[in-house]
């Protein structure tokens, strides 16, 4: 494992119109981990994503792909990552084959058909090649969206809810391939609410909460900081007593209390 | 990029195709597209004969009469962003903002890509004002006049993008000095009626007779040859040149280098202004975190919610569309306003109160049957996403469609009532006469908005399509709207005698023109309320998931 981070991340604030989304977050993702990025609604996982992949500016803290700065070198930035958002913007009357094109024009892709064509068949799209994106259904566009990520090779992988509207099989699809990318040296950060999901791709966690960094670490560190070391114990359970710290309770707790 | 915007341009145009080869798909498109074509055929068609068989303009003339919509134009384009601040630098739609800003493109690569849109969708517009004004043209002239729609289209970009930069006080300056501007204008141009009028006994007659030598294309050529102006307008005059081809060869190619010149400028300083404006907001950003100044938001007041949700069934819609509208308020007004100044000279000129009453308020109507629409459409038009959600709704398809239309109905009727009564008490003309031009306005404006509404639910659209679609769209709806209204004159026409019959059979003596008025406003209501029949019934068989548009 390399010891410079692909994906860096410090003192990230962002502000909207003065109001604060995220304050204060700092992490590192070095290449062939898998970042899970949990937390409520409004906690910052989204802005934290869209700042790193360059589409709004951080209002302070530096945040760097490959050793790239965001800010003041976008380009190579974004020649090397991707980012799935949870409802991808595609050009709606372009097909699937336009968007794999264009795609792999602008990122300049050496053997682009060969690769488009294991994406296609791999995320079950090589049926729908003339197909406009307006055309498809939320699944087939997600998948689309992914191949579009994966054609390029990026060292880093962000995805936002990666899960929404897929199929079982493009479920396991999405998550092996998650996997592959990893084991072959991509920095990947998926955020998601299916915690199921988390425990089962992902090696470290990054909670925000309220727009704040609560924990950054193993997820057997983040078991023992809110709950237990207990296998039995899940992913959901710890993270109920996460967001409750306000009472500090314990996973204990907070299972007591649901099961009232 | 160069290979990237091939790609992406190529895809496009096969979209295009594609769109295109999809409107003959089935029976309904099929029936759809052929008429739109051939509508299109005799609208184009008539248009084109007449314009090629007019009789060419005096060189100077045609000259000065090029330079006057182009100067318009720009002049438009200051006093707009005075009066609405762009929201952003440039709007990208969401697919362009997360694949063209997300992707891997230099600031400068964007630009040219939002260059390259630019220059296809003039093309076509170069095309059709080529048709307009062909006995006219020289060799220069298509040149000519791409670069100067080319031109005006950078400078609406670099009109946004240089008020965007603006921090609040320069804006404040700015907007104060485009207003004092006018208002210099409007005090120096009507300043000779004024004084000719107060030294009149007669001044009213006076201003009449003025108004009535004056034609406005000799008013705007001579604004134009007023000095201070002809210097702002000289990259005008110069378009003008090249597009009418006045002078010699190498005269008319140096302008033409001139043209280019200014363009390559305008987009050089096009990139430094989006280059400051990426730099200014992030800047004012942090400027704003670093004093903790936080934005406040604007929730709905209670009241709005209190009164307009709690109309019975359909008031949430109502509601929601209000709220829609109040947002675009500034947009709404100027789109008010100016047809209602236009109107002023009209008013002023004509002698006789009553036809001057009567001619403001069909302009106004006119307005209202062509362009209005188009301003107030808080309705179903804008709606082409939420379909779904309004689908949805639990409520009937009626209360539904009176909730979608009640917004825009009730803007245009206000914008006509402020027509009737301001003309009427401006003229004095008789109030049984604002009045019935008051009650004859409702159902047509009922009318109208149905009308809109039915044709986007039978055939929906995007609000932002444009191009050659959106113009036949254009030329369907112009001609369904004018038959509708030629049919609803002649059954005016025949009701007329009729009338007059039945106001003497009827045996307590009714007066000829109640009756006549009656019918007319009946015959109208029911046109009115049938039509919003149609649209809920357009709307009941609406398929969501066969109208994926």
């Amino acid at each position: 494992m390399s010891a410079v981070p692909i994906i860096s991340v410090a003192n990230f604030h962002k502000a909207y119109e003065g109001v604060p989304a995220v304050e204060e977050v700092s992490f590192d993702v070095f290449s062939g981990r898998i970042i899970g990025v949990v937390g409520p609604n409004g906690a910052g996982k989204t802005t934290t994503m869209r700042s790193l992949a360059g589409i709004i500016p951080p209002t302070a803290g530096s945040l760097s792909v490959a050793g790239f700065d965001v800010e003041s070198q976008p380009i190579p930035v974004k020649q090397r990552l991707a980012y799935v958002p949870d409802d991808p913007s595609l050009f709606p009357n372009l097909t699937v084959s336009d968007h794999l094109a264009f795609t792999a024009a602008a990122y300049k892709v050496d053997n682009a058909d060969r690769k488009a064509a294991v994406l296609l068949k791999q995320f079950e799209l090589d049926q729908k090649r003339d197909t406009a994106a307006k055309d498809l259904s939320r699944g087939m566009r997600q998948k689309l969206a992914i191949c579009c990520a994966y054609l390029y090779d990026p060292v880093a992988l962000l995805f936002d809810e990666p899960l929404t509207g897929l199929d079982p099989m493009g479920i396991r699809t999405l998550k092996r391939t998650i996997v592959e990318r990893a084991a072959a040296g991509a920095a990947v950060l998926i955020s998601s609410h299916l915690l199921a999901m988390v425990e089962d791709v992902c090696s470290r966690i990054l909670m925000l909460d309220h727009g704040q960094q609560k924990f950054f670490g193993t997820v057997g560190e983040f078991r023992q900081k809110f709950g237990s070391a207990d296998d039995d114990v899940s992913l959901e359970q710890i993270f109920f007593a996460a967001t409750d710290q306000s009472g500090i309770r314990t996973h204990q707790e907070v299972a007591v209390s649901g099961a009232r | 990029m160069r290979s990237v915007l091939c790609v992406l341009l190529k895809a496009n145009l096969r979209a295009r195709l594609r769109r295109l080869k999809r409107a003959f798909s089935t029976p309904r498109r099929t029936l759809l597209s052929l008429l739109v074509v051939i509508l299109a055929f005799v609208w184009t068609g008539q248009t084109v004969a007449s314009m090629l068989l007019r009789e060419p303009y005096a060189p100077d003339e045609f000259r000065q009469w090029v330079a006057v919509p182009l100067f318009a134009w720009f002049l438009w384009h200051i006093i707009r962003v005075a009066w609405k601040r762009p929201e952003t630098a440039i709007e990208w739609s969401p697919e362009e903002e997360a694949l063209i800003v997300g992707g891997p493109f230099a600031t400068g690569e964007q630009l040219v890509y939002r260059f390259v849109v630019i220059l296809t969708s003039t093309l076509p517009k170069a095309l059709l004002t080529i048709l307009v004004l062909w006995p006219d043209l020289s060799w220069s002239s298509p040149i000519g006049l791409i670069l100067a729609l080319v031109g005006l289209e950078l400078f609406r970009m670099l009109a946004d993008i240089g008020i965007s930069c603006l921090n609040d006080r320069a804006f404040r300056m700015y907007r104060l000095a485009v207003v004092g501007s006018l208002a210099g204008i409007v005090f120096v141009c009507g300043l000779p009626s004024i004084s000719e009028s107060s030294t009149n006994p007669t001044g009213t007659d006076q201003i009449v007779d003025l108004a009535r030598s004056q034609q406005p294309s000799t008013l705007i050529v001579s604004f134009l040859q007023n000095e201070t102006v002809s210097v702002v307008a000289v990259p005008f005059l110069v378009a003008a040149d090249v597009i009418a081809g006045h002078g010699t060869i190498a005269s008319v190619a140096g302008k033409m280098v001139a043209m280019l010149v200014v363009i390559a400028a305008m987009g050089g300083l096009i990139g430094q202004l989006y280059s400051v404006w990426l730099m200014t907001r992030i800047r004012h950003e942090r400027r704003r975190w670093k004093s903790g100044s936080g934005g406040s938001c604007d929730p709905p007041s209670v009241a709005d919610q209190l009164t307009l949700t709690r109309i019975p069934a359909c008031g949430p819609l109502i509601w929601r569309q209000y709220r829609r509208a109040a947002r675009y308020r500034g947009s709404l007004l100027i789109s008010m306003a100016i047809p209602a100044m236009l109107l002023i000279p009209t008013l002023v000129s004509v002698q006789d109160p009553a036809v001057a009453f009567l001619l403001a308020v069909c302009g106004a109507l006119f307005y209202t049957f062509v362009l209005l629409p188009e301003a107030v459409k808080f309705d179903f038009r804008l709606d082409s996403d939420h379909l779904c959600q309004l689908k949805m709704l639990p409520m009937t398809p009626t209360r539904i469609v009176v909730g979608q239309l009640a917004t825009p109905v009730l803007l245009s009727v206000v914008f006509q009532a402020v027509i009737c009564v301001a003309a009427g008490i401006y003229r004095s003309v008789d109030v049984q006469l604002i009045f019935a031009a008051l009650v004859i306005t409702v159902p047509l404006v009922v009318l109208f908005v149905a009308l809109d509404n039915l044709m986007f639910l039978l055939y929906p659209q995007r609000p932002t399509q444009e191009g050659l679609e959106a113009f036949l769209r254009t030329i369907l709806k112009f001609t369904a709207k004018s038959v509708l209204l030629a049919s609803l004159a002649g059954a005016i026409l025949l009701w007329a005698p009729l009338a007059a019959v039945i106001a003497q059979e009827f045996p307590m003596a009714l007066p000829v023109v109640g009756v006549f008025a009656s019918g007319i406003v009946t015959g109208l209501t029911v046109t009115a309320a049938l039509a919003v029949g149609c649209v809920v019934a357009a709307f009941h068989r609406f398929d969501v998931s066969l109208h994926v548009i």
